[in-house]
This record gives structure tokens, sequence and C-alpha cells, in this order.
């Protein structure tokens, strides 16, 4: 994990990352098991489900890419919290595939003391394509 | 670029609230969320540094169960997920109990290259046992004619 990130260090069109990931079926069954005594047939986890509902495969739960979108940026440095991320779903994520997360800041500011950045986060697929695109306000903390 | 009087539903759910439930916050669901995404943070894994607080978007385990009432658009023939947002508030410890609450937003148009679409966007927020908000996540979905 890194280190401290100073406000005044960070530049529009600074990057983070790329980085490549990986959700495995075990990663997709252990976050559906959370809420979940057993773990049912859905499109999240059997492939005839996913066939039957059109799928070529079964697909990774969105609040799961979501949370790794949002583990990518919070990560990148000890003092970033993430107030806001809004996300768009462009295209299914499969189970045990790489991919690849990129994030852009796009603007900085201050408001009401708080130190921001907005990122906008990219998690795509081996042939860059787009799979969910982000955007994320990101407080910088100065501690 | 259609108004919103143009749109047929039930405008009655509009801003209107619907209780969802309660959910408890244990530290075993923090950890398990965060061994299904490989979390190794202290802020969210080591209670060491100070007492975990859970991930920001730990809320949208609960989203599956939110059930929203049928607004009747009349519009289109398909509905699909278009995106969320989620606005991080105040922080989730182990031990909260949030109580979740669902309202219809707003319903607007758009028309793009494919024609005429109609958002429905909903609200949910999310507020721990003190009373406080902890997380809002609005949902967008598009209605669209298919052919």
């Amino acid at each position: 994990m890194a280190t401290n990130i100073a406000f005044d260090e960070i530049d529009l069109g600074d990057e983070i990352g790329p980085s490549d990931k990986m959700i495995t079926t075990n990663q997709v069954f252990e976050f559906v098991k959370i809420l979940e005594s057993k773990i049912e047939a859905s499109r999240f986890t059997d492939s005839e489900f996913a066939k039957n509902e059109g799928l070529n495969e079964p697909i990774v739960p969105g609040a799961l890419t979501t949370a790794v979108m949002a583990q990518f940026i919070s990560n990148w440095a000890t003092n970033l919290k993430i107030k806001t991320l809004d996300v768009i779903f462009r295209h299914m994520v499969p189970h045990n595939t790489t991919l690849k997360l990129i994030g852009i800041f796009t603007d900085k500011f201050t408001e009401d003391g708080s130190d921001q950045l907005q990122c906008d986060v990219f998690l795509q697929d081996e042939n860059e394509v787009k799979l969910v695109i982000g955007k994320a306000t990101i407080i910088v903390t100065k501690n | 670029m259609s108004t919103e009087e143009e749109i047929k539903y039930d405008k009655s759910l509009l801003n209107k609230e619907s209780y969802i439930g309660e959910f408890n916050i244990t530290k075993e669901m923090i950890d398990s969320f965060c061994k299904s995404t490989e979390e190794t943070n202290p802020l969210f894994t080591n209670e060491e540094h100070g007492g975990i607080i859970a991930p920001p978007t730990l809320c949208n385990i609960f989203m599956s169960k939110v059930t929203r009432p049928d607004i009747k658009i009349e519009f289109g023939d398909g509905t699909f997920f278009a995106g969320q947002a989620l606005d991080n508030i105040n922080p989730i410890k182990p031990g909260d109990k949030l109580t979740v609450n669902t309202r219809l937003k707003e319903v607007f148009a758009k028309t793009g290259r494919s024609g005429k679409m109609v958002f429905e966007v909903w609200e949910t927020k999310f507020a721990n046992q003190d009373g406080l908000i902890t997380t809002l996540v609005r949902e967008s979905f598009v209605h669209r004619k298919r052919s």
C-alpha cells in the first residue's frame, strides 16, 4: 500500500495505475455469501442459469465491481477518502479474466476547507474495452 | 427533448419514502466483504488501527434487498439498469444498525441517437442508530423501446 499523498503534488491529468485485476469465481462466491447463508444458482454463480438469461457465462455482481473500483482509488494513497462514486455499467464483467483499472484526475478544488479531487476511473477488459466507467470525488485528508 | 409532463407514470410516488428495512452491521460482514475484494487497507481490516470502519461501498450489498414500487411508466418495452452513484456521508462501523428508506427522486426523458429514453431515478438512504445518514445510493433505470 502507498503512503500519504500531498494535495499539491497532484496535477490534473495525473494517472492512477494502470493496475491489473482479476475477480475470481471464489471471490464472487465469498461476496454472495456475505448476505446469503446458501449460494443459490444465479447469473453470478451458475453457468446454466447465466446461459438461460442470455449470458455467455456467469458475471461479477455490480456491487463487487464497484467495490473493486473504489478500492483501486482509495488504496492509491493512505490519506484518501471516497466521498462520492458514480458508475455506469456498459458491459458485463466476467469472472476469471484479466481486467485493467485506470484512473485519471480531472479536477481539484478546496470546498469548506476540504481538499478534494475528481477522478475518472475505468475498468477495462484485455482488449481495452471499457466495461465500467466511473467518476469519484475524493477527499485528501491532511494526516 | 421531452418534458416530464409528457411522461405518464404514478406521480403520487414522487418523493414518497418507502421503508425497506433494517440491517445490522457486524465485524464478520465487514471481514467477509474485505475478503471477497482482497482488501488490505488497515482502515477496514485492522482493529488496532483505531477501530475498523466499513469500506465505502459496503451498503451496496444491501441494494439487492431493496424492492421498489412499480411506478407504472407508460413508455417503452424494456428497462435497463443505467448506473448508480454512492455518497458517503458518515462512516459505518461494526455494531451499527442501519435503517433503509427509498424514494423515487425523479423521472425525466432524454432523446438520443436511438430515440427517446425515460430515466427513473431512485434514492436510497441509509441512516444509523443515531439518525445520521451514512450513505445515499442513487440508482438509474432507463426505459426504452427495443425496436
